[in-house]
């Protein structure tokens, strides 16, 4: 049985691991700890990372999870073109009241898709990806962010992945950026996952994460020498099994200061079908260093969902410690409105990216 | 009758205030040590998409492709490094470790940073060697395996004695 100190030494092995792993690459080529394999002979990128898991929330049974094992390709054929795929490895390994279990894994195509560089402004992109609305789904790997847990809106307020044709890119603005994402999906006739992606986190019985048909766009303000975003993101949907259309509008910002984070998104749901009450909902969180490289972190999340018929509220608090730039051990502690969407409890998560 | 303290007074003034100069001097050189560095690019780059703006974006590897669909590869010097710090602070308005969340999220999104290499020599046979590569170095450590594209000023690396051969700039 993997208790929380097992899954401490675990993460541990890989930080020594990482501390004998962490030389930079020689010239473009070899392996970097968080920066993947890189074989310039083959124009391949090999990378990816994993997350374990450890919970124990109220009305559950504790369980830990090998959470994450996604491993990315990426190929660069000609100058212009870049291949890019993201295979994940789902519940790889389980271990609850019923003992250990590795009969569960699933292998899952998060993203597969082909950029072409029109020029250095505008690149086109064809195939399965996140979806650009938000911060939180564009970076919501457990080693990119700061807790266990994703807020609530994050994932519940718009599918987290389209599969069709995008324009992106940056544009210059003085000394700030505009990065933009337009895009169309046609997930009904085109996604590769056939309509079997779920809400990883959440038990949202009767709620579909899958685009039917969808538009959208995003564009991101980036200031202050990148330390700070501030971003709009818009999009208009059906969802694959439910009936009327859903339109989405959402802000979200960010700044970094002096070690210091604070970030917040924002996101209100048109949901047109009769008799269904429209979904809002956001978060809010402030990360601050405590101690060389440890933080504290602290979240309030609340979600009003019209096709739910619920609401769900909830304040998280703990640390995180990243002891390397490509390692990341978290604790916290949830206490929360809704047991039955959000419930109470403690979790525990390693992350790595390799 | 001259006193044999306050005859002596004025040549000793004299001399303390060449020393106080030479100190002050000696101290500002330490403090300040401003200097230029060039950003050397391999003869194919379009010079452009090392210019201003561009050099940022493609260091921060948002330029992927130069005007001419040549793919763009910016090489660093190692973190710890002077003149990458240097380099950091004055074209991505960050220190080199400040930049480690930037590129974990270009990481998840398949960009990897610019390659490590360990000197000025090596950004020079780098990018002398390698397509679309775009590096930096002191400019008195330039030569003619390299195009000069541009010079930035930055703090914190002082001139060092140039040698006086040409090096070949694109307009």
């Amino acid at each position: 049985m993997l208790t929380p100190l097992r899954l401490f030494c675990l993460c541990t092995l890989l930080l020594g691991l990482a501390g004998g792993a962490s030389a930079a690459a020689d010239e473009g080529s070899g392996y970097v700890l968080g920066r993947g394999l890189h074989l310039p002979a083959l124009d391949l990128t090999l990378a990816g990372y994993s997350s374990a898991r450890l919970r124990d929330l109220e009305g559950q049974p504790a369980r830990f999870d090998l959470h994450d094992l996604s491993l990315f390709l990426i190929w660069t054929p000609g100058a212009r073109w870049t291949v890019f795929s993201e295979i994940e490895a789902e519940d790889v390994v389980t271990v609850d009241q019923r003992g250990l279990n590795a009969s569960d894994t699933e292998l899952v195509v998060e993203r597969l898709y082909a950029d072409y560089a029109v020029n250095g402004r505008l690149t086109l992109r064809a195939g399965r990806f996140l979806t650009p609305f938000g911060r939180w789904n564009l970076l919501h790997a457990d080693p990119l962010v700061w807790t266990v847990t994703r807020p609530l809106v994050t994932s519940i307020a718009i599918p987290d992945h389209g599969t069709g044709v995008m324009a992106h890119g940056s544009l210059p603005l003085g000394d700030d950026t505009i990065d933009y994402s337009i895009y169309l999906d046609d997930s009904a006739a085109l996604d590769p996952v056939d309509g079997e992606a779920s809400f990883e986190e959440f038990n949202l019985g009767g709620l579909s994460n899958n685009f039917d048909r969808a538009a959208g766009a995003q564009l991101r303000y980036r200031f202050l020498a990148e330390r700070a975003e501030l971003a709009l993101s818009w999009a208009t949907f059906s969802l694959d099994g439910t009936r009327g259309h859903q339109h989405a509008v959402g802000v979200d910002g960010i700044v970094h200061w002096n070690r210091f984070e604070f970030s917040s998104e924002l996101v209100y749901r048109v949901n047109t079908r009769h008799g269904v009450r429209d979904d809002w909902g956001g978060f809010v969180q402030g990360v601050a260093p405590l101690a060389g490289t440890l933080f504290g972190v602290g979240r309030v999340e609340f979600y009003s969902s019209g096709l739910l018929g619920d609401d769900a509220g909830r304040a998280s608090a703990g640390f995180a410690w990243r002891p390397h730039p490509a390692l990341v051990f978290k604790l916290e502690y949830h206490d929360g409105s809704n047991a039955r969407i959000l419930p109470d409890g403690w979790e525990v998560s390693c992350g790595i990216l390799f | 009758m001259r006193h044999p303290v306050l005859s002596r007074l004025p040549r000793t003034l004299a001399q303390l205030a060449v020393l106080l100069a030479l100190g002050v001097t000696g101290i500002a050189r330490g403090l300040a040590a401003d200097g230029t560095l060039a950003i050397v690019a391999h003869a194919d780059v379009t010079p452009a998409s090392a210019r201003g703006r561009n050099l940022a974006d493609l260091f921060r590897r948002k330029l992927l492709v130069d005007a001419r669909g040549n793919r763009l590869v910016p090489v660093n010097l190692p973190g710890s490094d002077p003149v990458r710090r240097a380099f950091s602070l004055a074209v991505l308005g960050l220190p080199p470790e400040e930049m480690e969340s930037y590129w974990n999220e270009r990481y998840f999104h398949g960009v990897s940073p610019p390659p490590v290499v360990a000197s000025a020599e090596a950004v020079l046979r780098f990018v002398a060697a390698t397509p679309g590569a775009v590096g930096y170095v002191p400019r008195c450590a330039v030569d003619a395996r390299v195009v000069v594209v541009a010079e930035i000023a930055v703090s914190g690396v002082p001139d060092a004695p140039c040698a006086a051969d040409p090096v070949t700039a694109l307009p």
